[in-house]
């Protein structure tokens, strides 16, 4: 099969709860990539929603990337949000 | 009893496919679908065991073919994929409208385990409605051997709805609507009334039964 009929799949496990990645599947439309996607994915562990999307759909980063997107994130301390204490209460940070 | 009797065979009969589906996903939905029908089997077993102060392992494994209670329609082999769907396709299309019949019965408990089976059977006509409209309307192939599929089973539909003639109407209203959009004819063949075992049953229940009776003692 191409890569026409690969997945991807994100399962949330509740409302109001992200969309996570789970894996992929092969499926030749979006009805049975659904489908696919629920009994591989859903079927042990409380389960909202179940998004597929069409691999090559996606726009990814490329290795060779890596350097100029990611490397300057962690340099700069001022970026981290560490020096701000959580307010008491506050769920899900 | 016939019933559950009915969901365990079917459920073995689509569990031969574990591991033999012609693609993975496949394989992980109709090992799901057995799953289900053979967990609604042992809902209505335990029930009755209740009642009769019996196991639902013994109605399983310990009873020999003239004692289930199944129709030759679940007994038949699984043949190919497009065999095991257009049964399956046919099997859920009657199956739920008999449990949602029954999620209104005077026994609560029976109404219970009925509305919780509807939700599985609910799918498992989602998934095989979807195939038998990818194979009636995909290539020549297909297109063939589901229609012969369906001409196959046909007959063995009287063992399904002998019992349950209020059901008739909507049923084969539901199946011919769905099987026109899948650009596939609805047989005409006359329906077999009989519900005497077919010979598939007990090869069936030889494979199914074989660790219990070898090892009377064995337990889970």
């Amino acid at each position: 099969m191409s890569s026409e009929n690969l997945w991807e799949v994100f399962v949330q496990s509740e409302d109001g709860a992200p969309h996570e990645h789970a894996g992929s599947v092969r499926a030749a439309d979006r009805e049975l990539a659904l489908q696919n996607a629920r009994d591989v994915y859903t079927r042990r562990g409380k389960v909202f929603s179940v998004w597929v999307v069409r691999a090559d759909e996606i726009v990814a980063t490329s290795p060779d990337e890596r350097d100029c997107f990611f490397d300057p994130s962690n340099d700069k301390i001022y970026r981290h949000p560490q020096f701000y204490k959580v307010p008491r209460g506050v769920k899900g940070l | 009893m016939r019933t559950a009797d009915n969901r365990l065979i079917l459920g073995h009969r689509i569990s031969e496919w574990c591991g033999h589906a012609p693609m993975l996903e496949e394989d992980i939905a109709l090992a799901n679908i057995a799953l289900d029908l053979i967990g609604q089997a042992s809902s209505f077993y335990t029930y009755y065991g209740k009642l009769e102060g019996k196991t639902e392992d013994y109605y399983a494994y310990r009873r020999d073919a003239g004692e289930f209670q199944c129709i030759p329609f679940v007994e038949l082999p699984r043949g190919d994929f497009a065999q095991t769907i257009a049964r399956l396709f046919l099997w859920a299309s009657f199956d739920v409208l008999y449990l949602e019949n029954l999620t209104s019965d005077s026994d609560q408990e029976i109404a219970g385990i009925a509305a919780r089976s509807l939700k599985e059977s609910k799918y498992h006509l989602r998934h095989s409605a979807e195939w038998v409209l990818r194979l009636g309307d995909g290539t020549k192939e297909s297109h063939e051997k589901i229609q012969n599929s369906f001409n196959y089973y046909w007959p063995y539909l009287g063992g399904l709805i002998s019992s349950n003639q209020s059901l008739k109407g909507l049923f084969f209203e539901n199946v011919s609507k769905h099987l026109s959009k899948a650009t596939l004819k609805t047989p005409t063949a006359e329906l077999i009334t009989s519900n005497n075992h077919s010979e598939f049953l007990e090869p069936l229940l030889a494979e199914m039964q074989f660790l219990p009776r070898k090892y009377p003692d064995a337990v889970w």
